[in-house]
């Protein structure tokens, strides 16, 4: 290579770097990187100001020795929501893409309508929910009322509780599993459905053994996406319930930001965000093998 | 192209003769009267069920307080009252107009700065051939895969040591700079545009910068819509970032002086209302006037 060679490839390298160098310093500092902190920080006692004391496995002994009695109950609670949440609501996404894929008048306003409770903020919606599900004041008991039956105090209840904020949540973002399920309707092809109609198969033996086989990739998808989503609820709880009654819908993240940033526990807090990464690839991973089973590839 | 256009292109054209109706996928004949009335009917009561909160919290913000909590629910404010707002904007605790500045700055600041990041990053991969690239792609990839929570604990004390709590860097800075997503997203639809664009401008003499700027970014606006209508949702509804490295009212965003104002006094329901109707306003306006940038957006990467 000759000098001149060298001094165009070195140009064109730092050329390629002006490029792409804020997003990938930016992403590096402040998407990676903290991670190795955060790893070292779980094995010390912190609050965050003062020097870290090295304390060793301490704090996940504390998790798993029992001696933090909230970390397994917002374990358990936050496996609640994922299951309460996530397989009706992929369920109800379905039945929505179903309902509004079609070429009727009117319904590019009805799928709008339909998504816009996904792009408002979740505060809002728990604020709003919150007085929905009140039970002197709320619209369910008015209307629960007006039939001559004493609604229950949903908030006030652990179980109701949590059914409410699950509700909430499937309102929240129907919209969003029903786009993603019409793009996946696109790829189920259409001469499949004719030869089935041809065949005599009825409505919903096309829907089982044609549409839904088509259909899995993209059910996959929002499984995935959603537990993601699920494991880390904590806007709408905080506002719908503040995680009670008790700690009746007291979630995972919701007792990491209160280590963190109410007791100041940083280092039992950052073994916290350690262990739900942890939990997070082995969902994750559990799911990608039994996908295998039921996914179906074109 | 949007979910509706494909649909538009790819359907038949209607044909009368009757079949089963299914209410399915393109179906070439969709002539039977009573199912598309069935359709309409759910359809109807769908958009209700998704929209009735939402009406239900802009017409108790029009309400008066004995109104608001009356126990015979009513969907018209009687009487019309802005009694509600003008609380939001004079109660002396809580400064809302504030909140929705503070809200307002930070979006089209991250918006304008993101779109810049985001779309010299693109490019770079796009189009450029140098030494590191792919590795830093590579790094890019796996970035997304690490949930925030990894992150903020050391951020934190990071922004404590630097004076940055209380300050907007930590909601304007790291949304600019370290956008992964947007970058892809960007990418994809770069690398849809034809080379010989490029290959032609760079015979004539044309920088990369120049290109960059006068063909590529032109030819993009649809990608550089949705990114910023995407963007624009996620950063003012954010609501973890906020709370945690802001603790001066003063500075608040919309949905963390919602959250607080309901910790002060939950019962207050028809100011709340008019608080979350504020909140919520703006992103509906520009989702009903960027529709089709959004589920483009949404479709095309399956993430928020």
């Amino acid at each position: 290579m000759t000098a001149e060679q060298t001094v165009t490839a070195r140009r064109r390298n730092l050329r390629g770097w002006m490029f792409i160098g804020p997003v990938v310093i930016g992403t590096l500092l402040f998407n990676v990187l903290p991670v190795l902190p955060t790893l070292v920080t779980s094995f010390t006692d912190w609050d965050g100001l003062a020097a870290p004391k090295f304390t060793g496995v301490a704090n996940y002994q504390e998790m798993f020795s029992g001696q933090d009695p909230l970390f397994g109950k917002s374990l358990i609670n936050t496996a609640i929501y994922t299951i309460g949440y996530v397989p009706v609501g992929i369920i109800i996404g379905i039945a929505l893409a179903l309902l509004v894929n079609n070429r009727l008048r009117g319904m590019a306003v009805i799928r709008a309508l339909i998504f816009l409770p996904y792009v408002t903020s979740l505060v809002a919606v728990g604020v709003i929910s919150r007085w929905v599900f009140s039970d002197q004041y709320g619209v369910i008991n008015a209307v629960l009322a007006s039939f001559g039956i004493t609604g229950p105090h949903w908030l006030g209840e652990p179980a109701s509780a949590m059914a409410a904020v699950i509700v909430t949540a499937i309102w929240a973002n129907m919209g969003f599993n029903m786009v993603i399920v019409l793009a996946g309707l696109q790829g189920v092809p259409e001469t499949l459905i004719e030869a089935a109609t041809l065949d005599g198969a009825g409505r919903f033996s096309r829907f089982f053994h044609v549409t839904l086989p088509f259909l899995t990739p993209t059910i996959f998808l929002l499984l995935i996406l959603q537990t993601i989503g699920s494991f880390q609820v904590f806007a709408l709880i905080l506002v719908m319930t503040g995680g009670g009654p008790g700690d009746g819908t007291y979630v995972y993240i919701y007792h990491l930001w209160y280590e963190a940033f109410s007791l100041r526990r940083m280092g039992y807090a950052s073994a916290l965000a350690i262990v739900l990464f942890a939990v997070l690839l082995a969902v994750t991973w559990i799911q990608n093998r039994l996908s295998k089973r039921w996914v179906f590839y074109q | 192209m949007t979910i509706e256009d494909t649909r538009e292109k790819l359907a038949p054209p209607r044909s009368p003769a009757p079949v089963h109706d299914h209410g399915d996928v393109r179906r070439r004949r969709v002539g039977r009267v009573v199912a598309p009335t069935v359709t309409y009917v759910v359809c109807v009561v769908v958009a209700l069920i998704a929209i009735g909160p939402f009406l239900w919290m802009l017409s108790s913000s029009f309400k008066e307080p004995g109104d608001v909590i009356s126990l015979t629910p009513h969907l018209l404010p009687n009487p019309f009252t802005f009694e509600n707002y003008e609380y939001l904007v004079n109660n002396g605790v809580l400064p809302f107009i504030r909140f929705l500045g503070n809200s307002a700055y930070i979006t089209v600041l991250v918006i304008i700065g993101r779109l810049m990041v985001c779309a010299l990053g693109a490019y770079g991969f796009a189009r450029l051939q140098f030494r590191g690239r792919d590795a830093a792609f590579g790094l890019l990839l796996a970035s997304l895969m690490i949930p925030d929570m990894l992150m903020v604990l050391p951020l934190y004390s990071a922004y404590v040591k630097a004076g940055l709590i209380d300050t907007h860097f930590p909601l304007i800075v790291p949304p600019i700079v370290a956008n992964t997503f947007g970058t892809f997203l960007l990418r994809q639809f770069f690398m849809t545009i034809p080379k010989e664009y490029d290959e032609a401008a760079l015979v004539d003499g044309a920088s990369h910068f120049r290109i960059f700027v006068s063909i590529i970014l032109p030819l993009s606006k649809p990608a550089l819509a949705t990114l910023a209508v995407l963007t624009f949702v996620n950063v003012w509804n954010d609501f973890f970032g906020p709370l945690v490295y802001l603790s001066d009212v003063n500075k608040f965003t919309v949905p963390v002086g919602l959250a607080f104002f309901q910790t002060q006094d939950s019962t207050q329901y028809g100011p709340l209302m008019a608080g979350a109707t504020l909140a919520i306003i703006p992103t509906v306006l520009v989702f009903v006037f960027a529709q089709k940038y959004f589920t483009r957006g949404i479709s095309m990467t399956g993430i928020k």
